[in-house]
Formats: C-alpha cells, structure tokens, sequence
C-alpha cells in the first residue's frame, strides 16, 4: 500500500485519459458495423464489461488462495474490496446486452446460454458481497468469503458448462451470432483501449476501495481498544 | 472407523428422538408440490412435461430448508469442538454429517416422489429414472449446500444467506437432475445425463468434504 | 509438558495480548484470571489449537501443536464455557457417544453426581445438572484440561465435586488450565493475570 499510495494521483490520470481516448475513438472515429449501423458501439462498453467480470473474479479467486494459503491480512482485503467493483462490472455487462439485445435481437432479455452464466455470476458476486457483511467480525467475514470465491471459482466452468448444454437441450440455435468470424481492426482497436482503460478504472478503484477499508479498520480497532478500557 | 460409525448412529439417534425435523420437510415438498398446480392450472398434459421440473425445483428447496440444521445447532451448542478432539479427521466428520444429512433428506423425498408424480399424471416409465436421479442429485446438493450451511455459522441472518450462497452452486445439478427425467420423457436416451449428474456429484465430494471443513475451522476459530 | 513462547493473539483485527509466555509440567494447575473481554476465552481456544497465533508458538511435549493438530487434540479435553449437550439426549447418551468419539476406555466410572437424572433429557434438566453432564467429558485419560469457566451455575456440592476430579487429575499426572472468578485453593496452582499483557495495536496491514 505504501507503493500505491503516491501512484493514485497518476494512475487516475492516465486512467481518465486513456478512458476519453477509447470513447473517442468507438464513438467517433471507429465505423459503423454494416448490419448493425449504429449500435454496434454498445460493444465497447459491453464487451469490457464482460471481460472485466471475469477478470475481477479470477483476481478475487487468486488474492483468495493467497489469503487461505498464507493467511495474509491485504490479499483479503483485496478480495473484499473487488467484489462490489466486479458485481458493477458484471451488471454493467448484463444490462448493456440487454440494451443491445432489444435492437438486435428484438428482445430485451433472452435465456441464452452465454447471458445465463453471466447472470449467475452476478449472483455470485452478490453471494460472496452479502457473505463479506454478515459477520460482526469483518476478519471473519473476508476469510469465510475467501472460501467461498474458491468454491465459487471451481465451480465457475461447471456452471458455465451445464448452462451451455442445458441451452442446446431446450433453444437450439434460435441465438443470432454476433460479431461474424473477425473483427476489423478499426473495431478492435476502440474495444482494446477501453479495455485497458476498464482495467485502469478498477486499479483505481481497487486501491481507493482497499485504502477505505484499512481505515475503517483502524477505526473499528481503536474503538474496540476503548471497549476494552 | 469406530469413532466413523458412532457419529453416524449419533446423528440418526438425535433425529430418531425429535423426528418433527423429518416430517417438516417431508410436508414442506409435498405442499408446495401441491401450489404449482394451483398457479399453473391443472392441464394434465402441461402437468406432466413440467412435473420433473417442480419436483426438482421443490426438492432443492427443501434441502435448502434443511441445510441450516446441519451444523447451526452442533456450532451453537460447542459439539463442534467437542467433534474436533476426536482422532477422526475432520474431513471424515464432515462426511458422516453429511451422509446422515443425505439420508434423512434424499430418502423421504425419494419416496414421496412416486406420489407427486401421479399426482402430475407423470409418464410412469420416467419414474424410476426420477427417483434415481434425485437420490444421486441430493447426495450433491448435501455436499455442496454443506459448504454454504458451515460458512454461513455465527453470520446474521444465517438461513437467507445459506440460501444465497449454495443456489448459485446448485444449478448444475437442477440442470442435469432435470434432464435426466425430461429426456426420458422425450424417449430419448439419457444415459449421458445421467452419467454427468454422476460425475458432478463425484466431483462435489471432494469439493464439498474440503470446503466444509475449512469453513468449520473458521468458524471455530475465533 | 505445554510450553508457551511469546504468544501474542488476536481477535477480529485487533491485538488482545502478546507477549505471553509460560511453561506447565505434569500435575500442575493454572488457573487464568483477567476482566471480562481480556482474552481469556480466546487463549483456551489457541491452546486448543481451534485458532492460530497472531505469533510465538505452543508446543506439547517438545512439538508445536499445529504439527499434527489431530495427534494432539488426543491428549487434550475442551470443556467450551456452556455445556456441549443435546438437548433430546439424556447424560448417559452423551457419555456412550463421547466414549466413542474421544476413545474413552470402558469402564471408567462416568459419576458426576446426577444419580437417578442420568436418564431424563437434557431439556428437563437444571442448568447446574446441564454442567455436571458436561463434566462426563472429563472421564477420560486425556492428559490435558483446558475448562472454560467450569464453576458457573454449579451449587456447592458441585464445586466441591469439580474440584476434588481436577485435584486426582492433576495427582495422575494431568495439567489443567481453566478460567474462573472465583479464588482457587489448591496445591500446585499458578495464578495468570493476563491484564499484563494486554496490548492495543493495529494489526491489520
């Protein structure tokens, strides 16, 4: 923390550059997709969203091993202060589908296999969140979430597997692909600025999140000293 | 092996003296069994292709309710701790726990399900394929409940969150447990089904066995 | 022999003692004394090995105890500060099933002084009864007491009867460690303040 600390200030710059630069760039400078026209550019939020939920996961997943593994105090914190950032990731993702859904597909929701899974994630971010405050002891609270992210993250591909085969089993096929077999580059350029500039928003956020809760430890310890006497 | 089979002759004696605990699930499934052709309407044919669905979906739910019996009152009483001074691993307490778990919840739903299913003028030849598939799905939805069950000791508001946490985890098992019987009503093979709902609760052993006992160890720990 | 080097131990995210250490050879008593919420409690569940040091060690005749944490929990008996009991179970069946589970040999007399409601469910009995059930878990020959708060709710007989299984335990060579609030007279009994190591500090990060 000590590192992050002086970082903020311009890491939070670069990240607020690179974030006009990638809206910019897929709002204005990248073309429309032929069949979708306009609406295509719902896809450079839409698709880092997506990414992002996953990425946050995994992050979690690991700063979980190193919490259970060697009990350290920071990995928990760091897991802890992830989860809401990914919950709003993953929510982003679900709710910008739907925009996008609504003119592609005519719908505004559809229970295909891909949008499945990444509902059922949200839950379990909602889960691990809920997990994360329902103790008075907050310690407690990360470690029992820490097992529970592991948990949660071998099961992940499981879930995501069942929900693909259970979609085969009752929708074959009834999904418009998206996308088409490349994207352009003039596309995929936009879509991998924003990424980053996704992944420097949760760095951000992260730290900020992460520095909020050693205080509010430090509050919570001073004043159970004073309980003490 | 002693020290195995004591805790399980245990646990079915706890039951044995208080049998109220099985009777409400046994009447928890078969009400709300009962309210889905209340909302849905009564239409035979609609009842028997979503029978195995409602039977699956009520089932989970009821080992659901079960879930926070299995270890609130052994963590709020100290048994826990007394579980723990024995020379048996932790893991293998867990495993009798949830064996008994098992076999007082997967048992009377089991054996109740031949009824619900005339009850939804289900096909008969599914049958069999339904109460197999829920002995083996239940024998999951223990394991994996079992983790949310011993994470959620000593949190507020413990049943809700038991819930919220082991749902996500159920899924698969919904998913393929349904299948099965659904397939069979189709006739179509469903083996394959099958083979996989015995391979995810393969794979939920281990997962549910180690879980369990870490969250038993942090629940204890403080 | 329980030998405990420079213990410090936390609870939630704070620091409740460091510092503390302590040696207890066969046929000693310690009796842990200290105000309510100093920690007490919290040092019986770490020589338990139920939670770990924040750092410093306990050792059981010359090895850590979370070496092999399942071995050592063999020698050792945690009597938990409210009696571990069912409540549809009657005392005899809580001392068959302990005998099992802690290995107990047969035979050993389970006489804690509850005579004819040995039988009845723990729900009809008196809270002092529910304790003296729970000291059917004392029957053993595990060497090692570690009893929270064992005098509560117990009348004079049962003290009388507490102390006298703590005094031929610790003659058989047993070492006992146990919290109370009232003053102990017996042979061979350290007193252990723990307001002296009480520390307040951050501990997170």
């Amino acid at each position: 923390m000590a590192i992050a600390n002086p970082c903020l200030p311009w890491l939070a710059l670069l990240t607020v550059a690179c974030l006009i630069w990638g809206l910019y760039l897929s709002l204005f400078a990248s073309p429309a997709d032929y069949q979708q026209s306009e609406t295509v550019r719902i896809m450079y939020v839409h698709v880092p969203s997506a990414w992002m939920a996953l990425f946050i996961y995994s992050v979690m997943a690991i700063a979980s091993l190193v919490a259970v593994i060697w009990r350290h105090p920071l990995a928990e914190i760091a897991a802890q202060a992830s989860a809401p950032i990914g919950a709003a990731f993953t929510f982003c993702a679900l709710v910008t589908g739907s925009l996008w859904g609504k003119p592609m597909w005519g719908t505004w929701w559809v229970w295909d296999a891909r949008l499945t899974s990444v509902l059922i994630l949200f839950f379990i971010y909602l889960a691990h969140m809920a997990l994360t405050s329902a103790f008075d002891d907050p310690a407690r609270g990360r470690r029992a979430a820490a097992i529970l992210c592991l948990v949660g993250f071998v099961n992940v591909p499981i879930i995501k597997f069942s929900v693909e085969w259970w979609n085969t089993l009752h929708q074959p096929a009834s999904v418009l692909k998206l996308g088409g077999p490349s994207i352009h580059a003039d596309m995929l350029w936009p879509l991998l600025i924003m990424a980053l500039a996704f992944k420097l928003i949760y760095l951000c956020l992260l730290i900020v999140r992460m520095r909020n809760e050693l205080m509010a430890a430090r509050v919570r310890n001073l004043t159970a000293a004073r309980a003490r006497g | 092996m002693t020290i195995f089979w004591a805790i399980i002759r245990h646990e079915l004696k706890l039951t044995a003296r208080q049998p109220g605990d099985l009777l409400l699930i046994v009447s928890f499934f078969l009400l709300t069994t009962s309210l889905f052709p209340l909302a849905v309407g009564a239409e035979p044919n609609l009842l028997a292709r979503i029978a195995p669905g409602i039977i699956w979906v009520t089932a989970l739910l009821s080992v659901l309710l079960s879930l926070p019996r299995l270890w609130e009152p052994d963590y709020n009483d100290g048994s826990i701790e007394i579980l723990m001074l024995s020379a048996l691993p932790l893991e293998l307490i867990v495993l009798a726990k949830v064996l008994v778990h098992w076999l007082l919840t997967a048992l009377p739903l089991a054996l109740l399900t031949p009824l619900v299913a005339v009850m939804f003028q289900l096909d008969i030849q599914a049958l069999p394929l339904m109460v197999g598939s829920l002995l083996l799905g239940v024998a999951a939805l223990s394991l994996l409940g079992s983790i949310g069950a011993a994470l959620a000791l000593g949190a507020r508001s413990g049943t809700v969150l038991v819930a919220l946490i082991s749902l996500p985890l159920f899924i698969p098992i919904l998913i393929f447990g349904v299948s099965i019987a659904d397939m069979a009503l189709m006739s179509l093979p469903s083996e394959g089904a099958f083979l996989i709902l015995a391979a995810l609760t393969l794979f939920a052993l281990p997962v549910g066995i180690l879980g369990t006992a870490w969250a038993l160890r942090l629940a204890v720990s403080n | 022999m329980l030998k405990v080097s420079d213990l410090a131990c936390m609870r939630g995210e704070g620091c409740l003692f460091s510092g503390l250490s302590f040696e207890l050879k066969e046929g000693q008593v310690m009796h842990l004394v200290g105000s309510n919420g100093i920690g007490k409690s919290s040092l019986l569940r770490l020589l338990a090995g139920f939670s770990n040091p924040l750092s410093g060690d306990i050792e059981w005749q010359g090895e850590n105890i979370h070496q092999d944490l399942t071995r050592y929990r063999q020698d050792l008996v945690f009597l938990p500060d409210q009696a571990p009991l069912k409540k549809q179970l009657c005392p005899d069946d809580h001392l068959n099933f302990w005998q099992r589970l802690l290995g107990f040999k047969d035979g050993v007399s389970g006489d804690v002084g509850l005579g004819k409601v040995s039988d009845l469910p723990t729900k009809m009995l008196s809270s002092g009864q529910r304790r003296r059930s729970s000291f059917l878990l004392l029957t053993g020959t595990r060497k090692l007491w570690l009893l929270d708060e064992p005098f509560v709710g117990l009348d004079s007989q049962g003290v009388e009867m507490l102390l006298e299984k703590i005094e031929q335990h610790r003659q058989d060579g047993g070492i006992i460690i146990l919290t109370s609030h009232i003053a102990l007279d017996m042979p061979n009994c350290t007193v252990l303040s723990l307001t002296e190591f009480t520390l307040t500090q951050f501990v997170v990060s």
